[in-house]
């Protein structure tokens, strides 16, 4: 097997890891550094971070090419410092990972890329080990053949919610044997729903070197989900961010961000936010257009907020959007039937914001006797209380729904 | 025991659950409209062969998509989503899932569907225009982009999702035409299912929306056209001006081929080469031609001057 365009082929790849790591300009540091953006004297230095136990560190900000259409945006990205770039076989019916490649292969730069891409396998957990192993198998295949590449530098199980799907002995298999063939170097699962248990699950044993999350502001309580973050990280699993605007980009959901405050202000601010977890290794914004790339090689160079920004995330409208329970406990001791407000919050946050009922039961049940839905009066003291200007009478009432179930 | 019931009761009935958290005024900040919610009810078909599941319905209005497709909402987001309703099905061997995206116009529909769709796969003659590929059916039709996925039980077959599909397109109605706007692609050396609309940034760049884009095979090499509307002949004729200032200064620009009079030709490293001139409303580029392209150029251009091509996006 000879190399071509500047490739590294499946056999270099898997004899010369060092080689691979040295050339990428991205060996582990052992901790966070800055990397100057190879193709620019003039380009800022990107902040890096190590990924796990990859022995590879990367720029704190990566690439999402899920919606990007325009083969140039990665060019930019590349000649802008970028070196991770996430895709998967569904985005854009295939045609991302066909784009993607065909840029690497132009750039001629495919030993110093990091590719991510996924396999979507239905039913993982429930059917037999040998079919889902096969369709994890297939799926590579066909990613290669779409990215003409031999390989891939980090490959994920999509859409996880569940442990099952951690668990799965065909999927573990296929990773095993993918790593041994040299088709993949790392394997991930990436995790939208459920996502401590699926973090936790995945620390506690497998193939798993990466995970792909869904993380941001909104997510600023949830402490489950921070700490499965540093069990993932303190097992050498590295941690990739994704959904770090929050749906800041959703121009509906802009109106309940903040109207008037400047579109890169709001951007910056919330990637910001999730970058400053020192866990997070890399996030993935979502690039459609040439300015997200400078906005977001901005963040890489510099975590520490504008004014703009921390008024942004400061302000009462923000947070009132947010309506984040802190757990101070406050409003227990304005409450005249000492209802233990902050359990059911956390109940509220697992059943309507996280969407795990179980949890939520689990949580509602830790409730002493006496302290619970069944005493609160529903005489809304406790929102009128609240510092943080949680609407708590609101999102008990919505808890009642699910207490009456 | 009753704690076995309570939580199977909760899981049973949890779909129903939280979409009553939009009535609660709960995540999404604006309630989907009633004649939006019914006319997107009206759509779900009835099936001899696939039973609905019980409470398995829910809708989602563009301020909370994310919550349901998560990533995925903004590509729905930026081709103006109105409204979207999910349903399930099942047969005796396989489960279905449908959802049917309310895109507020038909080339809205198109431009999401295009968006998600490869040449490559084996298109149907349904609605407007379908494909299937592995266990997904997906086509569009009117102002509406629906989406069949099935997930067969263990050795079984993939279920016929045509049947589903074909009774969700009779209540959608009979209209099944393509988007007028698309007629301002010329028809010769057109690449067929690579025409896609790019409601917002076509190519990264802001100042070119809205615009149709398509790929030719010129001379064996595939071209890439784009047709960007502006909404007079001063604002195209400005997007000209954008661009030659934009490739002065990421790479190089000059004037254009004598056959697209005040057109200019560019290059970088981004977009690679380029010819690109304006023609009534429209700003057009033509990204990597050949060399002799100038008769596909010419096509093009005599093609905008025709009085029958379809303005209106």
């Amino acid at each position: 097997m000879s190399s071509r365009d500047g490739d590294f082929t499946r056999r270099e790849f898997m004899t010369k890891p060092l080689t691979y790591l040295a050339s990428a300009s991205l060996l582990g540091l052992g901790g966070e550094g800055m990397l100057m953006a190879m193709d620019s004297a003039s380009a800022p230095k990107l902040i890096v971070r190590p990924l796990g136990k990859t022995g590879i560190s990367l720029p704190i900000v990566s690439m999402g090419v899920m919606n990007a259409e325009a083969p140039g945006l990665i060019v930019r990205a590349w000649e802008a410092g970028i070196r991770y770039f996430d895709t998967a076989p569904i985005y854009l019916g295939g045609r991302s990972e066909e784009m993607i490649g065909q840029v690497i292969r132009q750039l001629g730069v495919r030993d110093k890329a990091v590719i991510s891409t996924k396999a979507t396998v239905r039913g993982t957990g429930r059917r037999e080990p040998a079919e889902t192993k096969a369709d994890t198998l297939a799926s590579l295949d066909a990613s290669l053949v779409r990215l003409q590449m031999d390989h891939v530098e980090v490959f994920l199980l999509h859409e996880v919610n569940s442990t099952r799907s951690v668990a799965d002995a065909g999927i573990q298999e296929a990773m095993t044997q993918l790593k041994k063939e040299g088709k993949i170097r790392w394997a991930g699962v990436s995790t939208h729903q459920n996502q401590a248990d699926v973090l936790n699950a995945a620390a506690s044993g497998g193939p798993w070197d990466v995970v792909l999350v869904g993380f941001n502001y909104t997510m600023s309580d949830n402490q489950a989900m921070i700490d499965a973050m540093k069990v993932c990280v303190s097992k050498g699993i590295g941690i990739v961010a994704m959904k770090t605007q929050a749906g800041g980009s959703n121009p509906s959901r802009k109106e309940v961000l903040g109207n008037g405050v400047a579109e890169s202000v709001r951007q910056s601010a919330v990637l910001k936010w999730v970058l400053q977890h020192p866990f997070v290794t890399t996030a993935i914004p979502g690039v459609t257009k040439f300015e997200h790339i400078d906005e977001d090689i901005a963040v890489a160079s510099n975590l520490a907020f504008t004014d703009d920004e921390r008024s942004f995330l400061s302000s009462n409208a923000i947070k009132a959007s947010l309506e984040f329970c802190q757990q101070c406990g406050q409003c227990v001791v304005s409450c005249p039937s000492r209802v233990d407000i902050p359990t059911l919050m956390r109940s509220h946050m697992y059943a309507f914001q996280y969407q795990n009922l179980e949890h939520a039961r689990f949580t509602l049940a830790e409730v002493p006797k006496g302290a619970g839905l069944d005493v609160c009066k529903s005489c809304t003291t406790c929102s009128a209380n609240c510092s943080h200007t949680v609407n708590i009478a609101r999102k008990i009432e919505a808890l009642r729904t699910l207490h009456w179930v | 025991m009753p704690e076995v019931f309570l939580s199977l009761l909760m899981i049973t009935l949890a779909p129903a659950f939280l979409h009553a958290q939009n009535s609660a005024g709960e995540p999404s900040p604006v309630p989907i409209p009633a004649d939006v919610q019914a006319r997107l009810a009206g759509l779900l078909p009835e099936s001899a062969e696939a039973g609905a599941k019980p409470a398995s319905e829910r809708q989602f209005y563009s301020s909370d998509l994310y919550r349901y497709i998560d990533g995925a909402a903004d590509a729905f987001l930026g081709f103006d989503l109105v409204a979207m309703i999910h349903q399930e099905y099942e047969t005796k061997d396989a489960d279905i899932t449908l959802d049917i995206y309310d895109m507020g116009k038909p080339l809205n529909a198109f431009g999401i569907y295009a968006a998600e769709r490869s040449p490559s796969y084996h298109f149907l003659s349904l609605g407007a225009e379908g494909y299937v590929s592995d266990f997904i059916l997906n086509f569009f039709q009117g102002q509406y982009y629906a989406k069949l996925s099935a997930f067969s039980n263990a050795g079984k077959p993939a279920p016929d999702l045509v049947p589903l599909a074909q009774a969700i397109s009779a209540k959608i109605g009979t209209e099944k035409s393509m988007p007028a706007a698309l007629s301002i692609l010329p028809k010769e050396h057109l690449v067929a299912h690579s025409e896609k609309f790019a409601n917002k940034s076509p190519l990264g760049h802001d100042f070119l929306s809205p615009a149709i884009e398509a790929t030719y095979l010129i001379e064996g090499k595939p071209v890439v056209l784009l047709i960007s509307k502006a909404s007079d002949a001063a604002g195209a004729a400005g997007r000209v001006h954008q661009l030659r200032d934009y490739f002065s200064k990421s790479g190089k620009a000059g004037p254009g081929p004598d056959v697209v009079p005040g057109g200019f030709r560019g290059s970088n490293k981004y977009e690679g080469e380029v010819v690109f001139f304006s023609s009534g409303d429209y700003t057009v580029l033509c990204v990597n031609p050949p060399p002799q392209s100038d008769p596909f150029l010419k096509e093009v251009w005599d093609h905008l001057a025709n009085p029958q091509v379809n303005s209106s996006f």
